[in-house]
This record gives C-alpha cells, structure tokens and sequence, in this order.
C-alpha cells in the first residue's frame, strides 16, 4: 500500500490582482503520484512549476481545487487540521530555513517540539534524544541552548532537519532542502537519509531543481512542465533529448572541472543571457 | 598578475564576545580576475566580506587591515566611503533585498542619489545598466514592483544596480544559492560577461565547486576561520594539498558524476 497518495489534483491560484482583475492560473493540471515506504522520489522543475505546491498538497497545507490526497490510506482531502497520527508520520524541511524556525527558541527547544507533543517526552530522556538528533546532522549537543540568530543558514537547515527526523516520520517532504548547505555536509545528510530509509523504511519527496542531487539520491524522478508531471529515469543523463525542460535543466548543471567550464562559458556567449 | 591589487586584506580578525570567528585571513584580488573563497557553512566567508565594507553585524568586532588600490582603510568612515563607488555587493537572497512597495525605478533613483550621482540622464543610465545585464526589453522593467519579478530577474536587476555606480570591483556572496539551476547559469553567464567585456575584478563567495569551476580564476579554501589553502583555480581542482580541500573537491566530482 502507497504511504501517500495523489490522484487527479489540480490547483488553481489567483494571480495578480492587486491593483486589477485577477488572472487565473493553474500549477497542477490532473497530477497522479502514490510514494511507498522506502522509496526516494525526485521532483525537479524551474521555479514557479508548482514543485513546492504538489508538496504542500501532500503535507496537506494546502487543499487540491480537484482530486484526491489519501495518507495511509485515509482519505484527507480538504482536511483543516489532520489527525495526529497522519502529522506525526508526515514531516517537511522547507529551503528557508531562517523563516522556518522561531527566533525566540533555542536550538533544542525547536527540535524538542515534536518530541514534546507527540512522544511526549521529558527531562532527561527529552534533552537526550535532541541532543542524539543534533549529532546526528552533525551539529554539537552544546548548540541546544544557542538562538536561532547564533547560527549560519546552512547549521540553521540541519536544526530543521533534525526537527524532521525527531518524531520518526514515514514520510518527509525535502523542499530544497538541502541546496544551502555546502556539498560535505550535503553529502553527509544524504547519506544519513539513505541509511534511515534501509532501515526504517522512510519515504522521501525530493524536491529540487538540481538534477545532480536527484541522480545521486532517488530512485524514481519526475519533472514538472505546465502543470503536468513526466517521468525521467535518473540515473540516465543522456537520453534527455526529448524534452525541453529536461534538456534545459541539463544544459545548466555547473561543469566539474574548471577547464570545461573555460569551453563551456566560451560556447555560452552567444547564447543570450 | 597586476602589481598593486585591488583589494588587500590582511590579518583579519573577527571576534564575538567570546569567540574568535576568523582569524588570521588575508588575500589579494586584482581587476578583471575572480577570486572565489570557498568553505562550509559558519566557516567565515560571509564575515570576511562584510568586514571589507564595515557590514558586520552589531557586537563583532573586527581587527586587521583593509587596503583598495593600495590605499589601507583605517576607520569605519573610510571604510563606508568605498561602498558601491569603489566596491559593489551583490547578497544571497535577492527577495529580501528590495523593498517590495517601491518599484524598481524608484531603487535606481534611491541608489544614485545615495551617492550623489543623480543626473539628468538617470532614465537613459538606468536602462543601459538593465541591457547590460541581460534585459533585452529594458523599457518595462523600471515599472515593476519586486514581488512581480522572479528571482534570477531580481538578481539580475541588484548586478544592475551594482553596475550603474560603476564600481570597478564587486563582492558576490552566494548570488546563486537561492536561485533554480537555469536563472543560475544564466547569472554565472552574465558575471562571466561583466568580467571579460569591462575587466571587473569579483570576490566570489560561494559553497558550490560547480560555480567556481565556472566562474574563478583563483580560489581561497576556508576552513574554521582561516585560510587553509589558496591557488588557482586549475592548482585547487587538479592537485588539492589540505585534506578538507581533497575532501571537498572529491565529493563534487562524485555528485557531478564525473570519474
């Protein structure tokens, strides 16, 4: 049985209309994807293609204007607030990671939040287990009493990670999750990821524009283009002649070595900017 | 290499209350070369750059000197002085760096008058600065609020802006990081441009070895505050000497896929 479940979403917005009329305009046109447990699914796509909305739907922040979301095999279409087992098994890290934590809470504060409401943990087991969380991405327990301010964006990102991971999730929503972190420390998170989905069997939404990263990590991948998803294989990069988007994406992944990247940016002038 | 660089730091050091944050760092950038200054995140790049432009944030205290043109910069008037008519800044989140009720004409406006630099042929400077940097229809621009442009556009407009001052060097922190793949070759295109077309000398400050692979000429590796390894772009990527260095460079050619 799929953790999650999406069938037929579309979803509308207004656009504009400020000043005058709203236009209207439609991110998601008849969208199907069901994630299992264990399974990393890439979703990659410019900005503006209704990547982040399609996680949204499925974190149930935003409800479909068509279609249906079930979450362990519940049907939640519409849902206001889920039920607290679905919250707990569906977590997210958002790119904006200063926007995503409260400046007012300390380190351990912000990770022991899930731990508090749905574990119920206290005291010692409590600041135990937040401070196992922050070893575990990396950071030191000594960091649990620091501000949110104290720390750079990219330390900042793995204290939304660890806050992902507390409450043991079936599934997470990784949305640009990773691409403020320098390249050590996301190797260094993928590879913890890679290790809770062999063992615990946890699914992953990757949402990213960095096909690098989904050829790395995921399993199955999609790209998003006027509303609609494609699927791609990831780990072929050359096949990616037949769309326009995929080659477009492609043609932009930065060069390895800076030698080819002398070739490349000569060749890249005549194109315009 | 030119003979006087221009841009020297030398022995800086950043301390907070406690703690020392950068310690010891020094390099030279010259005109129309691009050095890149690499490191993990918290490891002091950003610091590094705010310093130049006495940009640090209240209760950091900085040491060390600063020298443009092989002029040093004693205090924080100095400093100051050199903001955008000598040294442009470009910043990571470009969203966040504009005013969302003013429109874009209203920035440039704000941005000349600053310096004093306000003259008749604003409008004409304006849209030339916007060609420059990749608008092929500059005349609807200068209309548009922020929040109506995405964020390579955005981008863009801030390199604009940095342009229209005519600062012979620019400071880059992160221009890319927030931006899709797409907007950001198209930014790195356009730096790369700027670079040959008017010989602008660039502080590239990025945590991404594809950017500079793409864009450097010399790199600086910073590790825990200080500069553990600097050279040319080709020396770094073909024979790394730090450990971290061979770390770092090992694990981009694995996700770049490139054996």
């Amino acid at each position: 049985m799929p953790i999650v479940e999406l069938s037929g979403i579309r979803k509308t917005y207004g656009r504009g209309g400020f000043f005058r009329k709203q236009e209207r305009f439609t991110v998601l046109r008849n969208v199907d994807l069901s994630l299992r447990a264990g399974e990393c699914l890439g979703l990659v796509g410019r900005s503006g293609s209704g990547k982040s909305t399609l996680g949204r739907i499925m974190l149930g922040l935003e409800s479909p204007d068509a279609g249906s979301v079930k979450i362990l095999g519940q049907d939640v279409t519409g849902c206001t607030r889920l039920p607290e087992h679905i919250r707990r098994a569906v977590q997210v890290v958002f790119q904006d990671a200063i926007g995503s934590t409260n400046p007012r809470m300390t380190a351990g504060e912000i990770i022991a939040e899930p731990l508090r409401n749905f574990d119920k943990l206290q005291g010692t087991a409590l600041r135990e287990r937040v401070a196992e969380l922050l070893e575990l991405v990396g950071l030191s327990p000594d960091d649990a009493g620091k501000l949110p301010g104290r720390f750079s964006g990219g330390q900042l990102q793995r204290i939304c990670i660890a806050r992902a991971l507390a409450p043991s999730p079936q599934v997470i929503v990784l949305d640009e999750a990773v691409s403020s972190l320098d390249m050590l420390i996301q190797a260094h998170i993928l590879d913890l990821l890679d290790s809770l989905r062999r063992r615990y069997g946890t699914a992953y939404l990757f949402v990213t524009h960095d096909l690098r990263l989904v050829r790395r990590f995921c399993d199955r991948a999609f790209f998003m283009s006027d509303g609609n998803l494609h699927a791609f294989d990831p780990a072929k990069t050359v096949d990616m002649k037949g769309s326009k988007v995929l080659e477009e994406l492609f043609n932009a992944i930065l060069p390895p070595m800076p030698d080819a990247a002398r070739r490349q940016g000569n060749s890249g002038e005549s194109v315009a900017v | 290499m030119s003979s006087t660089p221009f841009l020297e730091v030398r022995d800086l050091q950043i301390h907070s209350a406690s703690r020392e944050l950068v310690s010891g760092v020094g390099f030279q950038a010259v005109q129309g070369r691009v050095l890149g200054l690499v490191g993990a995140s918290g490891s002091g790049k950003s610091l590094t750059c705010l310093s130049v432009l006495d940009l640090l944030p209240k209760g950091l205290r900085m040491q060390g000197q600063i020298c443009v043109q092989g002029v040093a910069l004693e205090d924080q008037a100095s400093r100051r002085a050199i903001r955008s008519s000598k040294v442009g800044m470009i910043l990571q989140n470009p969203m966040s760096c504009f005013d969302p009720v003013f429109t874009i004409r209203t920035h440039f406006r704000e941005t000349l008058a600053a310096h004093g630099m306000l003259s008749a042929d604003f409008g004409q400077r304006m849209l030339d600065a916007l060609r420059e940097v990749g608008f092929a229809e500059p005349q609807s621009v200068p209309g548009l609020y922020p929040f109506q442009m995405s964020g390579g556009m955005l981008q863009r407009v801030m390199v604009a802006l940095a342009l229209i001052l005519e600062a012979p060097f620019l400071i880059a922190d992160e221009p890319t990081t927030d931006l899709d793949t797409v907007a950001q070759a198209r930014v790195l295109d356009l730096l790369a441009g700027l670079k040959e077309r008017h010989g602008l000398g660039m502080l590239l400050v990025t945590h991404d070895l594809g950017v500079i692979a793409r864009l450097a000429d010399d790199v600086a590796v910073m590790h825990g505050g200080m500069i553990i390894e600097r050279g040319t772009v080709h020396e770094i990527f073909g024979n790394p000497q730090h450990e971290y260095t061979q770390r770092l460079i090992a694990t981009h050619l694995e996700f770049s896929g490139y054996n």
